[in-house]
């Protein structure tokens, strides 16, 4: 047989963007968004690298107490137990990173099952779910917070799961609210009809359709979820003495404000930055994926 | 629409009875106590008659029951930790400071958060425009204490302006000055993001055009059809705002050693003082469910279309 060639002409040459591309290319010309993006990378750079680099937790009882600039081979200092405040920082704020991002893994991990469970089988198991989720968000979350770390001690795990705790009901209203939408698209039903397991169903034809609104939630929480941690910290309740975090380092140094304004300024002024960063970022995430947002 | 306010407030004393319920729960059935001694631990049965006295040794439910019934009648209880002392009495004198802190910064912010948003959306773009959507971007992302610990350093320490701490109204009224602005920075921040992104709003709308080209004086048509259109949504974020401020901050109360309910709060926890926390947990349902019943309240005298009916 000749091959006649294709019946049809071929398709345009000119290539679609794809949503993706899309958004990639309204958060770069974001200028904030991308300003936030750096902060974030270069704190996020700071705190996991400076560490590996320095002989931590050696203690300089030689250097102590010294303001930024004042001794050689310390830039920003030793607080008063010696310690050089560029890598004591730096600790602080891989905590900081590290427990904000642990929640919000939680909060997503959390949010997909029950939003999931909830708008997919509906009946008592979504009454259940979404009265649990509203009873929640009434309760006052600091007292929990704080009883949670008293009870069952300052560890990272504990701090997670006491900041996580109070995360889940607004992500898992939006997922519920999602699948709701989507779960009678004619798709879904033919994969149903298919005989396909709800896993599969929910992993390739679901939860991509509510991927957008829930990264803008959980990009759009991170600025909460360090000022969760920072504000317990400041308060003497996070985590236990060993492990410095931003907020902690404040709550402990404002005594010596006087004399060594450095131990508390430096801190509160990372944490800044970080909030501020983690903030423009989530921010022009939210205007990338979903631009009639703003 | 006193029918409506009256379900209202039974809706508020039913969701009173739920919380306290839920927090009894929770407190009574936490592992630990507030008696328990690490270091010269009490005898068996003298840890037993502690726990009678304040009826620790029955079941939560019934303790919960008793404790409603006091309750009702005015009596909160006694304190673990401040002996003998009624938390009514520890209310009054920790409250108070509390309460004019909050009110002195809502008593700023919200009227110079309203006035600057609604000035900064009449020129959008403008260099007002900027510095006011910046200051209220730093006010609602840097955490309070990180604010306390920048101005401390400047004013007291490099300048000697301000005192670094205290509570003293009349005699030294310089100790006000940080807290009821680091307190206020927040409201003052999200009002200026609401009611600037109100009006570029409702100025969009075609019966702003219709106002001014009849010839209607342009403030006038702000105010008249402008600023009304705005109060919807500043009512919306004003209704929590209001009793947050009321309830005392606890981070700055610990920062500059004030002696409010806030700090107060935060420590009962930790020493698992229960009739204080439960004090506390139901004055903040109360005052919330009051302030958002207001604010439903409110929206009618706002727009006349909205009725309330339930």
């Amino acid at each position: 047989m000749v091959d006649n060639g294709p019946i049809l002409p071929a398709a345009p040459a000119k290539a679609a963007v794809s949503p993706a591309a899309l958004a990639v290319r309204r958060f770069t010309r974001n200028r904030a968004a991308v300003l936030g993006l750096l902060m974030v990378l270069g704190l996020a750079l700071y705190a996991f690298g400076v560490p590996l680099f320095s002989e931590y937790p050696a203690t300089n009882l030689k250097v102590t107490s010294k303001l930024p600039f004042q001794v050689d081979g310390y830039p920003l200092g030793t607080d008063i137990a010696g310690r050089d405040m560029l890598v004591y920082l730096a600790l602080g704020m891989r905590t900081s990173i590290v427990i904000a991002t642990l929640v919000q893994l939680f909060v997503i991990a959390v949010s997909l099952v029950l939003g999931f469970i909830a708008g997919w089988f509906g009946g008592a198991v979504d009454f259940a779910i979404s009265r649990l989720a509203e009873v929640w968000v009434a309760l006052p979350g600091l007292l929990f917070q704080i009883l949670f770390i008293v009870v069952f001690g300052p560890t990272v795990l504990n701090l997670v799961l006491s900041i996580a705790l109070l995360g889940w009901p607004e992500t898992t209203r939006i997922v519920r609210a999602r699948v709701l939408q989507v779960r009678h698209l004619d798709y879904i039903d033919a994969a149903r009809g298919l005989g396909a397991p709800t896993f599969m169903i929910a992993v390739k034809h679901v939860i991509p359709n509510l991927l957008n609104p829930f990264v803008i939630a959980i990009s759009l929480g991170v600025p909460s979820v360090i000022l969760s941690e920072s504000t317990l910290s400041f308060l003497g309740y996070g985590l236990s003495e060993s492990q410095p975090s931003l907020g902690k380092l404040v709550g402990v140094s404002w005594q010596y404000i006087q004399a060594y304004w450095h131990m508390a300024v430096l801190p509160a002024a990372f944490l800044s930055l970080l909030m501020l960063g983690a903030s423009f970022f989530g921010d022009g995430l939210r205007d990338a994926l979903d631009p009639q947002s703003s | 629409m006193f029918r409506y306010i009256f379900l209202r407030l039974f809706g508020l004393v039913l969701v009173l009875l739920v919380v306290s319920f839920i927090t009894f729960a929770i407190l009574y059935n936490v592992p630990g106590g507030p008696f328990d001694q690490w270091e010269q631990p009490l005898s068996a049965a003298a840890l037993a008659n502690v726990k009678a006295k304040y009826n620790l040794d029955k079941p939560f439910y019934v303790v919960w029951a008793s404790y409603i019934s006091h309750a009702v009648r005015g009596d909160f209880g006694t304190s673990y930790k401040a002996e003998n002392k009624q938390i009514l009495e520890i209310f009054q004198q920790q409250w108070g400071t509390s309460l004019q802190l909050g009110a002195l910064a809502l008593l700023w912010s919200v009227p110079l958060g309203v006035t600057l948003g609604v000035m900064a959306a009449l020129r959008p773009n403008s260099a007002t425009d900027y510095l006011v959507r910046f200051v209220a971007i730093l006010g609602t992302t840097i955490p309070n204490f990180a604010i306390a610990v920048f101005m401390t350093f400047l004013l007291s320490v490099a300048w000697k302006l301000l005192p670094t701490g205290g509570w003293l109204p009349t005699k030294d009224p310089r100790t006000l000055v940080m807290p009821v602005f680091i307190f206020g920075i927040l409201p003052f921040g999200v009002l200026v993001r609401y009611a600037r992104n109100g009006i570029l709003e409702v100025f969009t709308q075609d019966y702003m055009r219709t106002a001014r080209a009849k010839g209607m004086p342009f403030v006038r048509v702000l105010f008249k059809h402008g600023l009304r259109n705005v109060l919807i949504p500043l009512i919306t974020v004003l209704a929590p705002i209001i009793p947050n401020a009321l309830t005392g901050s606890a981070i700055l109360e610990k920062i500059f050693r004030i002696n409010g309910i806030g700090r107060y709060f935060i420590d009962s926890i930790g020493q698992r003082d229960y009739p204080m926390v439960m004090a506390l947990v139901l004055i903040v349902t109360v005052l919330w469910g009051i302030s958002y019943l207001a604010g439903d309240v409110l929206y009618t005298v706002a727009d006349p279309r909205v009725r309330l009916r339930r």
